[in-house]
């Protein structure tokens, strides 16, 4: 056969085919199916990000919560010892700190040496804070608190308040009291036997 | 009459969204357009629901831009065209001189043109053949097979203007008349 002569068998051979080749009609229930899978995906998705989101909160809780327990560590850290004196008292700490502090920890020393600056002043603030070793140096008088003073003395004393003093309260006398002596007659033994 | 599937398909999807709602309209409505879509590049049916599935999954993750897509047909089948080709595995080897062989005898049998279409090997041998088109050609030619499609909305998928679309349509068929012809001729001159 030449090709320029028409094959009407080919041509509807052709088109037949490729009716046919689109394919059969899908499965009845195609958008059920369609519709239940994207749903499900979708959900899993859902969850996965949900998975995620609560695994992220959960870490930058932690971080918070480290952070803060780090922070609060140096506050909670308890003194060498009460008894011991200041360290800022000067003849003290030069004849005592040495001995105790190799008596109460040998690694007493090394714990302050690779301690940072900024960390030393923080806890030097919360030992101060927490137990004063010294009691503060009392303060000169106000001129206020010296008014009250010289007022207190130009006044009456508390002494001398009327009715506390035996010498100013004439008109309260009070009677003696007189108590009769006590009389204890012996036992009869006579008695005491019929008695039994 | 609303049939059994359509209240089945309404109790399974019921919800209260809006997105809900138009996704069970567009799966309705468009459903067996992505399919065809699909089995058109993949030739494989359950292949062919997965890449539905997924389109349909693009398209509510797509909910957001929903506004902007001007015609959801063409979107859709864009996407499902772009998902099947992502798919596709290499076909099958067909050994085309057995199946020429078998669709030659078929003709000499006398056999109608339909009982020969319908038949597996004439099946496999357009395969194989449109398989063999240039890229651009086969692209066109398999749309166009869906029968879903009119030649604009091709034009939308593949981004190229619809009058290129026909001039790929007419060569394609006639380089797939050309090689059915030498295979069958062959055949049937031995």
């Amino acid at each position: 056969m030449h090709d320029d002569e028409p094959d009407p068998f080919l041509d509807d051979l052709l088109e037949a085919s490729l009716k046919q080749y689109r394919g059969e009609e899908p499965r009845s229930g195609l958008e059920m199916r369609i519709l239940a899978g994207v749903r499900t995906q979708e959900r899993a998705a859902r969850l996965r990000w949900l998975g995620w989101a609560v695994a992220v909160c959960a870490g930058i809780l932690a971080v918070i919560a480290l952070t803060l327990h780090f922070a609060r560590a140096p506050l909670r850290q308890p003194t060498p010892s009460a008894s011991l004196p200041s360290k800022e008292s000067g003849a003290h700490r030069a004849l005592l700190q040495p001995p105790l502090a190799q008596q109460l920890s040998p690694s007493f020393g090394a714990h302050r040496a690779p301690l940072q600056p900024p960390q030393q002043r923080v806890r030097r603030v919360a030992t101060r804070r927490s137990r004063p070793e010294q009691f503060p140096t009392p303060l000169p008088l106000t001129e206020q608190e010296k008014l009250l003073l010289a007022y207190f003395n130009k006044t009456a004393k508390p002494d001398s308040i009327p009715g506390t003093d035996e010498n100013s309260a004439g008109g309260l006398e009070i009677p003696r009291i007189t108590v009769a002596a006590l009389q204890i007659e012996p036992l009869d033994d006579s008695q005491s036997k019929q008695g039994k | 009459m609303i049939d059994a599937g359509q209240v089945i398909l309404s109790e399974s999807v019921s919800t209260t969204d809006a997105s809900g709602d138009e996704l069970e309209a567009t799966v309705r409505e468009q459903a067996r357009l992505v399919y065809r879509i699909a089995y058109s590049v993949l030739r494989n049916h359950h292949d062919a629901e997965d890449v539905a599935q997924e389109t349909f999954l693009r398209f509510l993750r797509h909910r957001k831009r929903w506004a902007e897509i001007r015609d959801w047909r063409a979107w859709l089948a864009t996407v499902a065209w772009r998902v099947a080709l992502d798919r596709k595995r290499r076909p099958a080897e067909v050994r085309l001189e057995e199946a020429a062989e078998v669709v030659s005898k078929l003709r000499s049998d006398g056999a109608a043109v339909d009982e020969v279409a319908a038949s597996r090997q004439m099946m496999s041998l357009l395969e194989r053949l449109v398989s063999s088109l240039p890229r651009d050609l086969r692209e066109a030619l398999i749309l166009s097979a869906t029968e879903e499609l009119t030649s604009a909305e091709i034009s939308q998928v593949l981004g190229i203007p619809e009058g290129s679309v026909r001039t790929r349509l007419l060569r394609a068929r006639a380089i797939l008349r050309e090689k059915l012809a030498a295979l069958l001729e062959h055949k049937h001159a031995r």
